[in-house]
């Protein structure tokens, strides 16, 4: 059977707005099945190898194809199940109304198509409409604070696009084509790296800031972390759409890596953006923000083994848009049920969930077992091969500082669940949200302990890791543990430097400043160091 | 010499930092979307000269000798442009309509301010 890549795309968005227009009250159920089959779907694409979906039937470069390869296919397993468990998490919850079903349901075709996308234009278009349904869904509630970070997530967003378009421009200029497969083959050709710099290095400026690079993720905590927005809108955000502009990055580099070849650039650029990520992440108190800032540093993470110079790097690089796919969302789903529970946002009011719920305190462990790197976690699985084969003092520091990190700004969540409450009360959750979380706790595990078998299927790359291994990191980790403990007792007396740490945050015109000042620096980067 | 220097791309890449100046310099937000669409408009400008030189007819009729007309891509690819630029300014218009309700000011500091002291 072929897979007609397009009911991905058209699915979601189609049956959401029909159910929207017809306002059928089993709409909820409907969803569900659909969502359901999109994942079956995507389930059975792994490991058909790559497979070309013309949508007219013209062939490249003047018509438009859908094209699916193992890393596609890996960003719409990720996709087609985080929105799953979404739908059937919001099945009881009172803001999951029709419309808002429309614009999410939306957002996953949006989301499909970028991932299977061949297409320039197509990829600034599926990303502005993408852009536009996100600030809507954080600001579905309408109160003040949304209000603020939903308009600066929309209007950062298109400050970047406008770079990427303009690269766009000048890429079609110089070739006259827009799919990626001919541009691929005129850029292997060229011999004159120059002429490209221009293009790349405004391409590049659009994909870091959604991807949310070093000194462009001033709007990520904002967009991630708003207070109001339904949990199940920032799990989405944090599990699959900053990862978009991840995805994106890989492809250009792909792209041109003939001509262009910074991979050392990236390299900084990863280390910088995950060290940053978690000394905003310390400083805050704010469950949410947390969580958002969080990402920044593991996207950081990310970086590093994507521009690794080793195809291990590589797969612990992908691997890992998977598992924080997984333990993020789960993450932003607990957090959502803690703040219902606390009717507080701020950590250190949460006290004693062991007393409140056992189930809950289980699934948050593992998500934390995972983003701190433990053996037999996802996380442990992905971060082994991102920092595989890296010999020298320098990055054994990098990244045991950085293990650090993440361990120091999660010790609050162990907090959380072990400290006393005088008068616990127990944890409302529904039968649905119950489901959800537990096979998303599951699948964390899942993904570390069956990491080689899984890394197989998926990118077809064999990450070795046995069970020595495994074992023989669990020393390590539980030193680091002890380690990081002992530096949460020391930062958390600099009330301070934390306060100091917590208010730097940058206006809207500073971000701009900060989207040019990055555009300008890769192209002198480009130009005199290259 | 001075049409020269007046190309289409060079007055695009002008009119693109203009745009860039409106939205990193202007603290006012309505400034700050006119300026988006100034880059909008600067993108529109660059694609649809792109390829198309003076003698050069638009690329509309039947039995058209291809290499006497303008490349039609851009300029097809520029209505969707347009279409998503007009919409995407629209949304930021109405979501500055009711930020300008909630926060009682068109700064981006003042508004930030009080953002943060909601936290």
């Amino acid at each position: 059977m072929t897979p007609h890549l397009i009911g991905f795309i058209l699915l979601p968005i189609v049956a959401s707005l029909t159910l929207y227009i017809f306002k059928n009250t089993k709409f909820r159920v409907i969803s569900v099945a659909i969502e359901l089959f999109l994942f079956l779907v995507s389930v059975s694409f792994i490991q058909t190898g790559s497979h070309f979906d013309l949508l007219v039937n013209v062939p490249l470069p003047y018509g438009m194809a859908l094209k699916l390869d193992s890393l596609s296919g890996a960003m719409l397993l990720l996709n087609n199940f985080l929105f799953l468990a979404m739908t059937v998490y919001s099945i009881k919850r009172p803001y999951a109304n029709q419309l808002f079903m429309f614009i999410f349901l939306s957002l996953q075709g949006l989301i499909n198509a970028l991932f299977l996308s061949t297409d320039f234009f197509n990829v600034y278009i599926l990303i502005e409409v993408a852009t536009i349904a996100v600030s809507i869904l954080i600001m579905y509630k309408k109160d003040s604070q949304s209000m603020y970070d939903g308009m600066i997530y929309l209007l950062v967003n298109m400050v970047a696009m406008a770079f990427f378009l303009f690269g766009i421009g000048f890429l079609y200029k110089q070739y006259g084509v827009l799919d990626f497969v001919t541009i691929g083959a005129l850029i292997e050709k060229s011999n004159t790296p120059e002429t490209l710099y221009l293009p790349y290095a405004l391409l590049i400026t659009g994909v870091s800031l959604k991807a949310a690079l070093m000194p462009l993720f001033s709007w990520l905590p904002k967009a991630h972390g708003t207070a109001s927005a339904p949990a199940v809108v920032s799990a989405i955000l944090s599990g699959i759409f900053v990862k978009v502009g991840v995805y994106m990055l890989i492809r250009l580099q792909i792209l041109f890596n003939p001509a262009i070849d910074i991979q050392s650039f990236f390299l900084f650029l990863g280390f910088l953006t995950a060290i940053a990520g978690f000394v905003f992440a310390i400083s805050h108190t704010d469950i949410k923000l947390i969580l958002a800032y969080h990402t920044v540093s593991q996207i950081g993470l990310i970086l590093i083994g994507i521009s690794g110079s080793s195809e291990l790097n590589f797969l612990g690089g992908t691997y890992h848009i998977l598992s924080h796919g997984v333990f993020k969302s789960l993450f932003f789903l607990s957090s959502g049920l803690l703040v219902q529970h606390y009717k507080t946002r701020k950590i250190k009011h949460m006290t004693g969930l062991w007393q409140s719920s056992k189930w809950l305190s289980l699934v948050l462990m593992s998500a934390i077992l995972s983003i701190t790197g433990a053996p037999f976690f996802s996380g442990g699985y992905a971060k082994y091969f991102i920092s595989y084969g890296y010999q020298g003092l320098a990055y054994d520091a990098l990244f045991l500082v950085i293990n650090l990190g993440t361990m120091v700004s999660f010790i609050k969540f162990i907090h959380v669940i072990f400290s006393k409450n005088e008068n616990p009360e127990p944890v409302v959750i529904d039968p649905f949200q119950r489901t959800v979380i537990t096979i998303m706790g599951l699948t964390c595990f899942i993904l570390g302990t069956f990491g080689p078998f899984l890394s197989n299927a998926i990118f077809g790359i064999s990450g070795q890791m046995t069970l020595t291994d495994q074992i023989g990191k669990l020393p390590t980790y539980l030193l680091t543990y002890a380690l990081a403990y002992g530096i949460y007792a020391l930062i958390s007396k600099q009330k301070v430097v934390l306060r100091k740490i917590r208010s730097l945050e940058l206006s809207f015109n500073s971000i701009n400043l900060a989207v040019v000042s990055f555009f300008f620096a890769t192209l002198a980067y480009l130009t005199y160091l290259h | 010499m001075i049409s020269k220097i007046i190309s289409p791309e060079n007055v695009s890449i002008v009119l693109f930092f203009i745009g860039v100046y409106g939205v990193t310099a202007r603290r006012n937000i309505f400034k700050t979307i006119m300026g988006l669409s100034i880059m909008q408009a600067a993108l529109i400008l660059f694609f649809l000269s792109m390829h198309a030189e003076n003698a050069i007819s638009a690329p509309i009729g039947i039995g058209l000798d291809a290499t006497q007309i303008a490349d039609p891509v851009p300029q097809a690819l520029m209505i969707t442009a347009i279409v998503v630029g007009i919409s995407t300014t629209a949304v930021s218009l109405t979501m500055f309509v009711t930020l300008y309700h909630k926060y009682g000011t068109t700064n981006w500091n003042k508004v930030k301010k009080k953002r943060g002291e909601m936290d």
